[in-house]
């Protein structure tokens, strides 16, 4: 796929907890390592907006939603494992 | 899982920890489920549960950062409750309690902060007392913050420190958060600056120069208070933001804009110029122009100090003119010497001419004539001589009192009877170790100098007193020094001397007089007197005015002096005969007469051979001595005034007095020196002993 897509990213995240601050934290060295300037992350706190998490059938947290580009992709954990996360996104081929 | 229902009650002893189970279980499915990486999840409906490591996690990290941050804090903090109760401290605290009050099981929690305050005794209680009405107006709501610096000093060391109180409010509860910063550091920072500053305030006020700091463009923007004082001026706002160059007269203005371009270009401009303080009194400066430079190197601001020199200046022309009195002395010396040499060879070729008896009476008249210019060149290099210091000196201890009186009458005739003659005679003796002749001279020459310039008449002022000087008082006196001296004052009321002529008054041959009138060796003669006496003088003249030279000489001990002057004159050899005195110099003629008389001898006086013989058709009998000068305008020199005589009374004592030696008057002519003749100048002991030894001949 085209690497020159806007990436649009949503990371759920329940308060100052560890594992949603860990996952705040990766994404944005990936974003800042893989898709620089080309990026937007909302990040939404479970605890405020509880019904936004329902909308889009988030269940933990931390989750990232990639948005775009289009296929839509959740990813829950922390995104401490980069290679896969890049994969998952498909930025990087999957290897055996 | 069906919890409903009155099952549940019944059953609740058993289902809850089974329930329990479930829950862990189900936790630790969760978590296996999500490899640990998620902290909540939702069920469909959206409510959402913490994980318990989650939960764990966010309580424990929340209270370790409060405390990290508290404890990192270098203040000592103290959380009061609403009655004053120290409920928490952080750690800073625990050190801080040690050294104080709050030395206690758990570093004071649960003392009364207030009552501790309120118990203070000793040195800082003011303070601590302050502090409790700090802290309840706070607690009490009447106050936001409150906050104090106050010393909290001991025998080991001095501290400070600044107390801040604010409020807290959490919930329903109240209380506050008091906060020690220790300030130390600060405080004794702020105590050195302002040490250095009052010190440095101190250096600048008390400075004896004019210190300004000046813009770049010149403008005046700061001057210490010792510079204010300097330059007389009593309101600085007066002078403050005004050009500094344009305080300088026009001819200075110059040097001093030079030196502030110097300045500018970050060098050191340097000029001395004279300019008169804000009142008006002239003065000299030596300016240093130095810039301040910023921290790029460039010169801001200008410091310009200013040393008032004038006092240097004066004492600086003192010197020089005293240096220059030195010089022409030395001149004038060694011209008189040669002069005299010469004089003395012309004399004697004259005389040897006219011993020839094959002189015309023209040539006769002419040889007289080449005589008496002789003489009066020989008087002249004589006070030359004096000038220069090279007069012998005959001192002895004399009361210069009763020189003065002794004086008097001679000086009265001298200056004529249009002058008004003063004395003013110190009540103690004023005791000196001169030459009594000279000190004569001295007051002689003063008052025919103070009767030339009054020549319609007015009043001369003698004047003596005793005078101590120290360090402080010939300070500005280029000649003077400290010790015990006699000052010696003549003033007149008369024309006064001209600031143009002051300089050289002492010069030899500088003389105001008409030509003819004066030699203008007068004052200097004074001159070299005073200065072989080791004193100075002093004038101080207003034209049209008058004149008062003061003349100060070297005082000698009442003990050490004594009635020495009495002593010294007894020793000299005198008697009560009858002297006749011809000599044509008149001030010389005065002298002699006076030393004679004040030996007892009765004198009668001539100024030439002519006149002489008239006294002599009058006074025959009772001459026993006759003192004649050698060679004298008139017609009739000395040997022939001496041949004449001897004829009518062979049996009368002949004294014979010249400038040159003895041989002047030929072979045929013995004289001996001491015996018959006397060379001039000579001293008052050589007149003595000359004229006893003669007469006892």
């Amino acid at each position: 796929m085209s690497s020159k897509h806007l990436f649009k990213f949503r990371l759920y995240v329940a308060g100052e907890t560890q594992n949603s601050e860990q996952a705040v934290a990766n994404l944005n060295t990936l974003c800042q390592e893989h898709l620089l300037n080309r990026h937007e992350i909302e990040v939404v706190d479970v605890f405020k907006e509880p019904k936004r998490a329902l909308a889009d059938g988030i269940f933990m947290t931390p989750t990232l939603v990639k948005l775009r580009p289009d296929p839509v992709r959740k990813i829950v954990g922390t995104l401490s494992q980069a290679q896969s996360v890049l994969q998952a996104l498909e930025l990087e081929p999957v290897t055996a | 899982m069906n919890l409903k229902g009155p099952q549940f009650l019944k059953d609740a002893d058993e289902e809850i920890p089974a329930l329990i189970e479930t829950l862990l279980a189900t936790e630790q499915r969760l978590a296996e489920l999500t490899a640990g990486e998620v902290d909540t999840v939702a069920s469909r409906d959206g409510r959402t549960f913490m994980l318990r490591h989650a939960q764990e996690q966010l309580r424990y990290s929340e209270a370790e950062k409060q405390a990290a941050i508290l404890d990192a804090l270098p203040a000592h903090i103290a959380l009061l409750d609403a009655q004053g109760i120290i409920l928490s401290v952080n750690k800073a605290w625990h050190g801080f309690a040690i050294t104080n009050v709050f030395h206690a099981p758990g570093h004071g929690i649960g003392l009364n902060y207030l009552e501790v305050c309120d118990r203070a005794r000793g040195d800082f209680s003011a303070e601590a007392h302050q502090v409790a009405a700090g802290v309840r107006s706070v607690l009490g709501g009447t106050e936001k913050s409150f906050s104090i610096e106050y010393p909290c000093h001991s025998p080991a060391e001095q501290r400070w420190f600044l107390l801040i109180v604010t409020p807290l409010v959490e919930g329903r509860r109240s209380g506050a958060v008091v906060m020690h910063v220790n300030i130390t550091e600060r405080k004794q920072a702020q105590t050195n600056l302002s040490k250095s500053e009052a010190m440095l305030r101190g250096i600048m006020d008390s400075s004896q120069d004019c210190i300004k700091i000046l813009d770049r463009e010149g403008y005046l923007l700061w001057m210490n208070e010792g510079g204010q004082k300097i330059m007389e001026i009593d309101d600085f706002a007066s002078v403050n933001r005004k050009s500094w160059v344009c305080f300088w007269p026009p001819v200075e203005q110059a040097a001093a804009l030079a030196a502030l371009e110097l300045g500018r270009n970050n060098q050191v401009g340097k000029f001395t110029g004279s300019c008169p303080t804000a009142k008006g009194s002239p003065r000299w400066w030596e300016v240093v122009i130095t810039p301040m430079l910023n921290d790029t190197g460039f010169a801001e601001k200008l410091l310009a100090v200013s040393r008032d020199i004038t006092a240097r200046r004066k004492l600086e022309e003192q010197l020089r003119q005293s240096q220059k009195m030195d010089a022409i002395g030395q001149l004038a010396g060694g011209v008189a010497h040669d002069f005299n040499n010469i004089l003395a060879a012309i004399q004697l070729q004259a005389a040897l001419l006219k011993m020839g008896e094959n002189l015309s009476p023209e040539q006769n008249e002419l040889t007289d004539d080449i005589g008496e210019a002789v003489q009066r060149a020989a008087a002249l290099t004589q006070q030359l001589l004096m000038f220069s210091r090279k007069g012998v000196m005959r001192e002895q201890n004399l009361d210069l009192n009763d020189s003065i009186e002794s004086m008097l009458r001679m000086l009265r005739r001298t200056i004529g009877e249009d002058i008004q003659v003063q004395l003013k005679l110190a009540g103690q003796p004023m005791l000196l170790h001169a030459d009594p002749g000279m000190m004569d001279q001295v007051l002689l020459n003063l008052s025919v100098n103070a009767r030339d310039a009054m020549p319609k008449g007015g009043q001369l002022m003698i004047e003596t007193s005793g005078v101590k000087f120290d360090e402080l008082s010939v300070a500005g006196v280029a000649l003077a020094r400290p010790g015990s001296f006699v000052c010696l004052s003549v003033s007149d009321n008369g024309s006064g001397i001209s600031p143009e002529n002051m300089a050289r008054i002492f010069e030899p041959f500088f003389t105001t007089k008409e030509v003819g009138k004066g030699t203008g060796l007068g004052l200097a003669t004074v001159f070299g007197i005073v200065q072989q006496h080791k004193g100075w003088i002093s004038v101080s003249s207003e034209v049209g005015q008058g004149t008062t030279f003061r003349i100060y000489l070297p005082r000698l001990a009442e003990l050490s002096g004594g009635k020495s002057t009495e002593n010294t004159s007894r020793t000299l050899p005198g008697g009560t005969e009858t002297i006749l005195l011809v000599e044509d110099e008149p001030a010389l003629r005065v002298m002699v007469n006076l030393s004679l008389s004040r030996l007892g001898y009765q004198v009668l006086d001539a100024a030439n051979g002519v006149e002489a013989l008239a006294v002599w058709k009058e006074h025959r009998d009772e001459i026993h001595l006759v003192l004649t000068d050698l060679v004298m305008p008139g017609g009739m020199n000395g040997i022939e005034l001496g041949a004449r005589l001897l004829k009518e009374k062979p049996k009368l004592k002949m004294i014979y007095a010249s400038g040159y030696s003895s041989e002047v008057a030929g072979k045929d002519f013995p004289l001996k020196e001491g015996v018959n003749f006397l060379k001039k100048p000579f001293q008052r002991a050589k007149l003595a002993q000359t004229v006893r030894a003669m007469l006892d001949a």
